[in-house]
């Protein structure tokens, strides 16, 4: 089971958690000594191609961090993507806005352009959200 | 000015601000009546009164390439987080608590230079296959 909360919207059992232009963004793997993440964004439409693939930078400026129960993805002081694991529960914490897309979470809503997605429940669905 | 240009120079002040506060040309959805400089102005929402003096310095590098793009000097018009909500919330729109199983999951556009052009599409399922509905029959 998959279960991923992103900027306060639950996604359980879903193919992808989110797609930007038909790539899914991000998935994870929970192993023993570490996070393993995964990171794919195009571009366009982003204004720079980042890849990562099991914590290994394949594309693009970035720095990973991952621990037993966290992974990271940097670019320059911006956390692009923070993943935490609570439980049975991915946290994730998105900021697209160094990539040239305003798709960013707070505290409150996953914020994608003007509009805001928050407190949601998207189950067993082929993609949970999916952007362009 | 093209909207290629528009978009352009929404893109360039985007940049300068890191995204912070969604922009959009002013145009019928956010201003009736006209003004000197209508067609060069700019609507910032979500801009706390304390950091208009900290936009305008961060685009003041800017400010001369878009006055060559546009052709224009270019009027900001600053709306707080309070007034915007109050008056311009139909440009951003609040999808909360909606319960979505077996669908094909929330659709939105790719976001517009200025971010204020974006509405999702809830794309739901019927949540029971015809075998439930026959065994409810």
């Amino acid at each position: 089971m998959s279960r991923v909360i992103l900027g306060t919207n639950l996604i359980e059992d879903c193919g992808t958690v989110m797609t930007i232009s038909g790539t899914p963004l991000f998935s994870y793997k929970v192993e023993p000594d570490e996070v393993k993440l995964s990171f794919n964004i195009p571009s366009p439409p982003a204004n720079t191609e980042v890849r990562v693939e099991d914590n290994v930078i394949c594309r693009g400026n970035v720095v990973v961090k991952a621990d037993q129960n966290s992974a990271t993805i940097s670019h320059g002081d911006v956390k692009l993507l923070h993943l935490s694991i609570e439980g049975d529960t991915a946290i994730v914490h998105l900021d697209l806005r160094p990539l040239g897309l305003r798709i960013y979470t707070d505290s409150n809503a996953l914020h994608i352009g003007s509009s805001q997605l928050s407190q949601n429940i998207i189950k067993q669905c082929t993609n949970g959200i999916a952007i362009g | 000015m093209t909207p290629e240009i528009r978009d352009e120079v929404l893109c360039l002040i985007e940049k300068a601000t890191n995204y912070l506060y969604p922009l959009r040309w002013v145009d019928e959805k956010t201003t009736t009546g006209d003004f000197d400089g209508r067609e060069a102005a700019i609507d910032v929402f979500f801009i706390p009164s304390s950091n208009q003096i900290d936009f305008l310095a961060w685009i003041r590098p800017i400010r001369g390439l878009i006055r060559e793009m546009t052709g224009h000097r270019c009027i900001f018009i600053f709306h707080s987080p309070e007034a915007t909500i109050t008056h311009y919330s139909y440009l951003f729109p609040v999808t909360s608590g909606v319960p979505l199983v077996k669908g094909g999951g929330i659709k939105l556009p790719l976001p517009s230079p200025g971010g204020t052009e974006s509405k999702p599409v809830i794309i739901s399922s019927p949540q029971y296959d015809i075998k439930d509905i026959r065994e409810a029959a």
